[in-house]
């Protein structure tokens, strides 16, 4: 058996021997003996060929049959459109009368501290007049955008006379103070421009920045070390950084803390890292500075140093709508390509009317404003002695805004207890104060807190009114707690 | 979809192409200025950019005249526009003090509150001198007074919805909404001609959006279909919820949502739905109660409604309306009841009256009036505009109706034409609608009497002509209506009128004959109609005819699947026309032979015609005993004698309505001979 075994191995390797002895086998190329390679290399190029000729192997496509999908449709089941409620929202009282200084409030007179009504306008005999002639001379609504026949000459005189009150070459006025922010923001910046925003802006700036698909990267609030960090951060790591667009979003009072952001500090800033600044002024134009001209004034930077500032007319002008006031060039571009402009109607004229009067009043009345810097510092002193709650807001700011001293750890409770006292103040000594609620997509973390919105118009009675009744129930709800 | 005719587009083109040639041209020339003078950057990027600006800049300020016209009066039916001039080639615009008085066809004032109104004006101004213009102040704060309650109760009850809140601008409510509803992880499926606001809501929320093609059920079907089947993008998880979004009247089209249709297949695939009226709340309906009342959707059907006040109650500000738990829902988490100033006081009394006058609550009918008016006035100006030959896009019963002007040197020159002769009309162009398809808009408004539109029309009418916007030359127009009586089963045999007795009715008679139905408020069934189908209806058995559907489009839907179509059909071969005319055009099964049509068909002979007809469809036909032949869509072109023969006949029938369940088969409304669009005069 292993004999013919061995035969078998001898003769086959004779055979390939003699196969490579061939003559062709022995060919010389450029004087070298090939041998047997040849062939069999050639027989490998021959397997690799016709192995890479081969299709590589794919699973089956079978897409859904009709039958399939039909029953995929009939398996999904949608969550409920809206998840269900535990809690019964929060009911703000009914006013029954304007909402000025003092209000009505199931039958009872109240101080009002909800309303950022700064200047008192509300009530205001010339404000009224001004808007029942507007109302009979141009009805209510405009029934049209301002492309479409909605303009009407007093939004443009409102224009005009806000850039002049201002200082500004032009200004533009939005429908509504709401959608300025988040209309002018996507005008301007768009996906890969940068923009650096406090952690502390509202919800519609935040709307803004989220539309624009730029690069949002927040500092934390307030703190100028942070901004320059970030603004550095920025600059040194992307070299690109010279093409792109670049932003700087504050708010000139927050409406999440009180505070007021050092202006001087961020030109100081945007001029080194040559970032341009959008300032929202809602809560400081017509409040700050000498003459209520906002941030700009009161820390004496020109206003030119600004790209793009805007503000909501519902507060210190007692109307509706907002402005956006810059150079021509910003303010042709956003009335072309800012959607909350060009795709909504425009302001019923008989609040542009009444903002021009409250200008006006603003102009000729500078006790007004003197009257709102003492009732703001007078109820800041007399707050900053409430037990329990703390002020963040700046001694200047026309929001006082007080949060807990020590959180309970989470918002839902903490706002809780600042909803009892709100509550308690209003029914136990008729004073109207709300509480800072927040919405779910708020991506804002500042603590909850107490806000006051004070006006010229409060007297020193409401004001001893509120912080004292504010004393005494803090001190009452808050004291158990401790 | 439009249809462009290559002729046009080619133009329309070949003008931007130019306009985008020569403003480079200006820039490189400019740029070759600036060369020496400093930099005036400093290190930032150009605050506007690219394309955009180049439009802007280069395209627009050209005729920016024709856009933004100050008005110095309510936007009433006539109105004051303010002149102004330029000194620079309209890089800026001056004011003037001169005004001109003007028709008002650019705002959305259907029914005419805009100007000052008996009932509303003296309870608005009252109400700001108890309120004040503004609370200062959010809902959630102390923005809330006892008229807001009131405005929202009326709002809910007026559109038949449980419960409403209301926001202070219409573009807020959409656009805060949709990312409180939608999330991460949820479909937004969008009509693709939804609002700006709709769209930035969707993008705002983080859910994935789709679109499906404008107002066609089928395709959001299909858009559907493969969405729950696909899950979300590549978890393919499946979709926590979905929402289909519509318009009841889309503002740059003037047509109404297909709306039954609609809620059906999202109701089959357990869509939730979003309609917004923000157009046709208070303009279209019996009472105003928008496009679920025309159409017949109960509103139950709909999730969320959304509305705006800026239109037809000459307000501001928007609405959302449905359940609930919704709404309580929103009021806990929505952005704009939290942070946003509420609405003005004044501009909520106005809502609230002026809902009141639509109900009658005023003690008077002016509401009704109002709605009659609106209606007629719609329908007579879109009629009279489509006779003259203008390409007018939009349904029956619209307010608003495009007029489509495509080239971009057209968009002023029909703009300002008009305003010469103190007819204020609206032009759009890019970005508002696509750069090829710009058109001018109409919105007519219940304030409008007759003569101001005769004198609108005529204006329109020489300037179309000047302009070369006609672009749907009319051979022959006859103007006639007749109309198929089929019995559904249910009718007793003895009370049916004789077989394939062909009815002419004049428009009006129509109009009562539809009205009638339309109040038996029988429930909707509908019938998709396909290209495939129109041509078998049309040709029916005549194999030699060459017609061809060419486009169809259905401008009234009503009750039992009664349905207009309006068809577009195109002659293929010349010379066949006149025997195609007999065979099959002229009422194929109903064998009236009514038609003297010689005369015209001489005229048509010459050139390559296309037809436009309206078509009226029902299912019941088959079962009818007026047309033996089962459905087949005839149609009868009578002349205006006819119709007085057969009046006693009409009568009769009108009667027989009153009696019975029946259906209207068929109607030929119009009956258009016109040549292909001449375009290039």
């Amino acid at each position: 058996m292993a004999e013919a075994f061995m035969n078998f191995v001898n003769t086959t390797l004779d055979w390939v021997t003699g196969a490579l002895d061939m003559p062709s086998a022995r060919a010389q190329v450029f004087g070298f003996q090939i041998g047997g390679h040849l062939f069999i290399e050639v027989f490998l190029l021959v397997v690799i060929l016709f192995l890479l000729s081969q299709k590589s192997y794919k699973p089956p496509k079978r897409p859904l049959t009709n039958k399939e999908i039909d029953e995929l449709c009939d398996e999904w089941v949608p969550e409920p459109l809206i998840p269900s409620l535990n809690e019964e929202p929060y009911a703000p009282p009914v006013l029954e009368s304007a909402a000025g200084p003092h209000t009505v409030i199931n039958g009872k007179e109240v101080v009002n501290f909800s309303s950022a009504n700064y200047l008192g306008l509300i009530g205001h005999k010339k404000l009224l007049d001004s808007c029942s002639s507007a109302l009979d001379k141009y009805g209510v609504g405009s029934c049209g955008p301002r492309g479409f026949y909605g303009t009407i000459d007093v939004h443009l005189d409102f224009e005009a006379r806000i850039a002049k009150f201002l200082g500004t070459p032009d200004s533009i006025l939005y429908p509504f103070g709401f959608s300025t922010m988040f209309s002018a923001i996507p005008a301007f910046s768009k996906k890969g421009d940068i923009i650096v925003a406090d952690e502390g802006v509202h919800w519609a700036i935040q709307n803004g920045l989220y539309l624009s698909r730029s690069t949002v990267v927040y500092f934390k609030h307030n703190d100028m070390k942070s901004l320059r960090e970030t603004l550095e951060n920025i600059t040194s790591k992307n070299k690109r950084v010279d093409k792109l667009r670049r932003y700087i979003v504050v708010e000139a009072v927050y409406q999440n803390s009180g505070q007021i952001a050092p202006l001087d500090e961020i030109i100081k800033l945007k001029e080194k890292y040559k970032f341009r600044v959008l300032l929202d002024e809602s809560n400081s134009f017509g409040v700050l500075g000498k003459s209520g001209r906002g941030l700009t004034e009161y820390s004496g930077v020109p206003i030119e140093k600004l790209d793009i500032v805007t503000a909501d007319m519902g507060h210190a002008l007692a109307a509706e709508g907002g402005f956006c006031t810059g150079s021509t060039r910003v303010i042709d571009h956003q009335r072309l390509s800012s959607s909350g402009y060009v795709f909504s109607a425009s302001l019923p004229p008989y609040l542009a009317s009444a903002a021009i009067t409250a200008i006006d009043i603003l102009e000729e009345n500078p006790e007004l404003l003197s009257k709102l810097k003492n009732n703001i510092s007078v109820l800041w002193k007399e707050l900053s002695k409430v037990p329990g709650l703390k002020i963040t807001s700046n001694k200047e700011s026309p929001i006082v805004y007080l949060r807990l001293e020590k959180s309970t750890g989470s918002q839902k409770d903490d706002l809780c207890l600042l909803e009892k006292i709100a509550q308690r103040v209003l029914e136990e000594d008729s004073v109207f104060v709300v509480v800072s609620h927040r919405s779910t997509l708020d991506k804002c973390r500042l603590p909850v807190g107490i806000r006051l919105f004070v006006s010229a118009g409060h007297s020193e009675y409401d004001l001893r009114r509120a912080s004292e009744s504010l004393k005494r129930v803090s001190e009452q709800v808050l004291g158990g707690h401790d | 979809m439009i249809a462009i005719p290559y002729l046009t587009a080619l133009t329309t083109y070949f003008s931007y192409g130019l306009l985008f040639a020569f403003g480079q041209f200006r820039d490189f020339f400019r740029k070759l200025i600036d060369w020496s003078k400093a930099n005036t950057l400093q290190g930032y990027a150009p605050i506007c950019l690219g394309l955009e600006d180049f439009y802007i800049r280069r395209l627009y300020l050209r005729i920016q005249d024709c856009f933004g016209r100050p008005i110095s009066s309510a936007p009433d039916a006539w109105f004051d526009v303010v002149e102004r001039y330029s000194n620079d080639n309209n890089k800026t615009l001056k004011r003037t003090t001169k005004v001109s008085r003007c028709l008002n066809l650019g705002s959305y004032n259907y029914l005419g509150f805009a100007a000052a109104d008996e009932y509303c004006t003296p309870r608005v101004i009252e109400t700001l001198k108890k309120y004040s213009p503004s609370t200062c102040s959010s809902r959630v704060d102390g923005g809330t007074t006892v008229l807001h309650n009131e405005l929202e109760k009326y709002v809910a009850s007026f559109v038949r919805k449980p419960a409403a809140i209301v926001f202070g601008m219409g573009y807020v409510t959409n656009s805060a909404i949709l990312p409180v509803l939608m999330g991460k992880g949820c479909l937004i499926i969008s009509d693709s001609l939804n609002h700006n606001s709709i769209v930035n809501g969707a993008r705002g929320s983080g859910a994935t959006i789709r679109v499906f093609q404008h107002n066609i059920p089928s395709h959001l079907e299909e858009v559907l279909r493969e969405q729950i089947a696909d899950g979300q993008p590549r978890t393919h998880r499946p979709w926590k919820k979905i929402i289909v979004i519509v318009e009841g009247i889309y503002s740059m089209e003037g047509e109404l949502c297909k709306l039954p249709e609609i809620i059906a297949v999202c109701k089959k695939y357990k869509a939730y739905t979003y309609l917004d009226e923000a157009h046709s709340i208070g303009a279209v309906g019996k009472t105003g109660r928008g496009v679920c009342e025309l159409l017949g959707v109960d509103t139950a059907d709909i999730d969320i409604m959304m509305g705006t006040f800026t239109k037809s109650f000459g307000s501001c500000g928007g609405y959302i309306a449905g359940s609930e738990d919704l709404i309580k829902y929103l009021k806990y988490t929505c952005p704009a009841h939290l942070y946003a100033t509420s609405v003005s006081p004044p501009a909520a009394q106005q809502i609230i009256s002026s809902i009141r006058v639509i109900l009658g609550e005023d003690g008077s009918n002016r509401g009704a009036q109002k709605l009659a008016k609106i209606r007629e006035n719609s329908n007579f100006f879109r009629s009279e505009l489509q006779k003259m030959g203008f390409e007018v896009l939009g349904d029956n019963d619209s307010p608003v109706m495009p007029i489509m002007l495509y080239n971009p040197a057209k968009i002023p020159a029909f703009s300002r034409e008009c305003l010469k002769h103190n007819v204020a009309v609206v032009t759009v162009a890019f970005p508002a609608t696509p750069l090829l398809l710009a058109r001018a808009r109409i919105c007519i408004s219940a304030s409008h009497s007759r003569e101001d539109l005769v004198k609108a029309l005529q204006v329109i009418s020489k300037v179309g002509d000047l302009v070369g916007i006609k672009m749907l030359k009319i051979v022959g127009v006859i103007e006639s209506i007749c109309v198929w009586i089929v019995i559904v089963k249910s009718c007793p045999s003895s009370t049916r009128p004789r077989a394939s007795t062909p009815m002419v009715f004049e428009d009006q008679a129509a109009k009562v004959v539809v009205q009638k139905l339309r109040e038996e408020g029988e429930e909707n069934r509908r019938l998709v109609i396909s290209e495939v189908i129109l041509n078998e209806w049309i040709n029916g058995s005549s194999k030699q005819n060459p017609a061809k559907v060419v486009t169809y489009q259905p401008i009234y839907e009503g009750i039992k699947g009664l349905q207009i179509v309006r068809v577009i059909m195109k002659q293929t071969q010349k010379t066949q026309l006149h025997g195609v005319k007999k065979k099959s055009f002229m009422g194929s099964q109903s064998g009236s032979g009514l038609v003297d049509m010689d005369k015209d068909s001489r005229t048509i002979r010459e050139q390559q015609v296309s037809l436009e007809r309206d078509v009226l469809v029902s299912p019941e036909g088959e079962n009818g005993v007026g047309d033996p032949h089962g459905a087949r869509a005839g149609w009868t072109v009578g002349k205006k004698g006819f119709a007085a023969g057969v009046k006693e006949q009409c009568r009769q029938v009108e009667a027989l309505f009153r009696r019975n369940s029946l259906c209207l088969a068929m109607m030929e409304r119009k009956l258009r001979l016109r040549s292909e669009p001449t375009h290039s005069r």
